[in-house]
């Protein structure tokens, strides 16, 4: 019994990652229809650019997460130029061009990373609390974990907020349930879409700085995430915001879960609730057949 | 007005921006990769690598006419998932050339290094072309085992010696004559960690395994249950990791809930690369080094080693080389090879760099019993070839084993580096079992 809570917050600890890079994928894809691979660059900005903050170095949680911030911020900003440079050049091509096009990007920064770093892998920063854990009802729980958690839960409400609350939200749910009449109606789409683009690299930059506790920083960082984002994303409900959390979530969950089991299955699980969910609900957990993209 | 303000913060924040990075940058940026860091690929195709990198190791001999010119090929992992090793291969094998050219050898060597990409059917391209090169005697490296099995049955068609640093060479049913492998592979790692843990830590009999889930890690358990039987250890919780993840929380945190702090077990861990470092930085944040009295890595390396840093906590560390190990038997050219490589790289040689030395050992001791750089001369004299330069003990048997030393030592993050990129390793031996 014990071994199944643990699995269970452990499932919750590690779709909170999960969360943090799909969320950025489910904002281009759902208000851009962009499927964008750049967000492994992203990562690797985050990771990188806490390893040239910190290097090898011990330093506090506050000290971590302000680092953490900062360097988010930064890609967020390399983002916007991004899109700006390259990006927007793209949306008037078929959906292939687009895909490539974020690959490349992707491909170069890799490309770059190795250049500037080398092939091997940075040691990162000791933050202080990466190695404890507390007692919660009778069992032992990592508190970088707990820190995880609590990220996700902060990210999605203020994701939420901002979507639903703001005149920017505002913009973006009419920009993704019908581009051309917002446009008609006096939306900046082109900034909506530079606004989506460099909060997607914001949050993946986010994902990317916090996971240099538990990931090795090379110029391949992060890259199991992008697939799984992507499942996650479909399960979720494309541009869902609570969608995407819940499905980052429940996979976790249940991979986490059939690890007791079978750990040998555990990631056949994960693909198989994909194919699922895609079969069951192919508009994502929270929406039903024929209503809206909006988010 | 709106535009304008959002304009404005742009730019601001693009300017701010560029001024976070380069402090950052002029902190520990490009200067901190110095020399460790890989130049860029030899080519981004199969084609174009295979021809590009070419030692210059002959360089300093090719005066001198008493030497024969011999050419090496080298399968190496330059790009894709593992190119850390490739690198140190690289190095490893230019400066071992440069040592083993002259007098002592008779052979004025040079290197042909074809990039795998840890891919087998490129590794199967680059040694069909190497081979087809008509002037390499002997081809080596490492591919995988999977690349093993493919080389393998291509070396047989070609007539072309293969001297492999294969992972698992118990997937070649029917080897190639050939074929050789050049160190242990990993089954017999976990041979030698069941040995060296019984010695080290008699009072431990239960075992826990964390192995990644494919043919070879099913097989390094399973010689490890074997291992460990020997002395009445059993085998307890196995946990399978999938072969490409790198958040492995999930795998380990029920390794966690079924072991209590201060237990009597131990945990033995096969994952190579940064798979290994990957777990052991998440096994510290679920407390497993505190839950199980020691955790054994078999396929450890140093250059992962590195990866985790001062966080590295207290392991056993089992694979095929370790250079301190090795040290205490030198005949000089080790202590030369890692003097070199310092100067060059200024850095000490990781494990597989010295690997690299030790297998063209292996590769110029066979052409100089051979008397020859041909192929087929060399590999005959390589059944029962028990080359002198080669430390630990040498077998040749139905899988063609040239040598299956292993090597244990207890590991931990150097604390005083403030970089954290050393790691201290004590009690190291060569295992026997």
């Amino acid at each position: 019994m014990n071994e199944v809570m643990g699995q269970l917050v452990a499932g919750l600890a590690q779709g909170s990652t999960l969360f943090l890079v799909a969320i950025g994928l489910s904002l281009t894809l759902g208000v851009m229809n962009l499927l964008n691979f750049a967000n492994g660059a992203f990562l690797i900005f985050g990771g990188y650019g806490i390893i040239m903050l910190f290097g090898n170095g011990s330093v506090s949680l506050g000290l971590f997460l302000l680092g953490v911030l900062g360097v988010a911020f930064v890609t967020g900003v390399i983002g916007g130029g991004m899109e700006i440079a390259a990006i927007r050049k793209l949306y008037s091509l078929p959906h292939l061009f687009p895909l490539l096009g974020t690959y490349a990007l992707f491909l170069v920064v890799q490309g770059l990373a190795i250049y500037f770093f080398g092939v091997s892998t940075k040691p990162s920063a000791q933050v202080s609390i990466a190695y404890e854990s507390f007692e919660f009802v009778g069992l032992s729980f990592s508190k970088y974990a707990a820190l995880l958690v609590l990220a996700g839960i902060v990210i999605l409400v203020a994701i939420w907020l901002m979507v639903n609350k703001t005149t920017l939200g505002l913009y973006v749910r009419a920009t993704a349930q019908d581009r051309e009449m917002a446009r008609l109606l006096g939306v900046d789409v082109n900034r909506v879409f530079l606004a989506m683009f460099a909060l997607s690299a914001l949050l993946v930059g986010c994902a990317g700085g916090l996971m240099t506790v538990l990931l090795n920083v090379n110029p391949s960082y992060g890259g199991q995430y992008l697939i799984e984002a992507f499942v996650v994303v479909i399960v979720g409900g494309v541009g869902s915001i609570v969608g995407t959390y819940i499905a980052a979530i429940g996979l976790s969950v249940i991979v986490s879960l059939v690890i007791v089991f079978s750990p040998e299955y555990a990631m056949a699980v994960f693909y198989l609730a994909m194919v699922v969910a895609v079969v069951w609900r192919p508009e994502g957990l929270l929406r039903t057949r024929g209503s809206s993209a909006a988010l | 007005m709106r535009k304008h303000t959002l304009n404005k913060i742009l730019v601001s924040s693009i300017a701010l921006s560029a001024l976070v990075f380069a402090v950052a940058c002029g902190n520990d940026g490009k200067g901190s990769s110095g020399s460790e860091s890989l130049p860029p690929p030899t080519g981004s195709s199969a084609a174009q690598s295979s021809d590009a990198v070419e030692s210059a190791a002959s360089s300093d001999s090719a005066t001198n006419e008493e030497l024969t010119p011999i050419t090496i090929g080298v399968l190496a992992p330059i790009s894709g998932p593992l190119p850390n090793i490739g690198e140190a291969m690289q190095r490893g094998y230019t400066i071992a050339a440069k040592l083993l050219s002259g007098p002592s050898t008779g052979f004025d060597i040079s290197l042909k290094i074809a990039d795998t990409q840890y891919d087998p059917t490129v590794a199967v391209q680059q040694f069909r072309q190497l081979a087809s090169d008509g002037s390499v005697a002997v081809i080596q490296g490492l591919p995988s085992s999977s690349s093993c099995k493919a080389v393998s049955e291509v070396a047989t068609a070609l007539k072309q010696v293969y001297i492999g640093d294969c992972i698992d060479a118990s997937l070649l049913d029917n080897p190639s004559p050939y074929f050789v492998m050049g160190a242990a592979g990993a089954p017999s790692l976990a041979h030698g960690a069941a040995a060296r843990v019984h010695d080290r830590f008699p009072d431990v009999l239960e075992w826990d395994t964390y192995a990644l889930d494919y043919v070879t890690g099913r097989g390094v358990v399973s010689n490890f249950e074997s291992g460990i039987g020997e002395w009445n250890g059993v085998l307890g919780k196995s946990v399978w990791a999938p072969l490409d993840a790198t958040d492995v929380r999930p795998f380990l945190t029920s390794l966690q809930q079924a072991t209590p702090v201060g237990s009597n077990k131990g945990l033995m861990v096969y994952a190579f690369g940064d798979l290994g470092s990957s777990f052991l930085k998440q096994a510290s944040t679920v407390e497993l080094p505190d839950r199980y009295k020691v955790i054994v890595w078999v396929n450890a390396d140093d250059l992962a080693l590195k990866g985790v840093g001062a966080a590295l906590p207290e392991i056993e560390a089992v694979t095929d080389v370790m250079t301190e190990a090795y040290l205490p038997m030198d005949d000089g050219l080790l202590a030369k090879f890692i003097e070199e490589y310092q100067s060059e790289y200024g850095m000490y040689p990781p494990d597989q760099a010295t690997k690299s030395l030790k297998e063209l050992q292996v590769g110029i001791s066979a052409a100089k019993k051979a008397n020859s750089t041909k192929s087929s001369d060399i590999q005959k004299v390589l059944v029962g070839l028990h080359p002198e330069t080669l430390k630990g003990d040498t077998v040749i048997d139905e899988k063609h084993y040239l040598e299956q030393s292993v090597v244990g030592g207890t590991c931990k993050g150097d604390a005083s580096d403030p970089k954290g990129r050393n790691f201290i390793c004590e009690n190291v031996s060569v295992i026997t079992f």
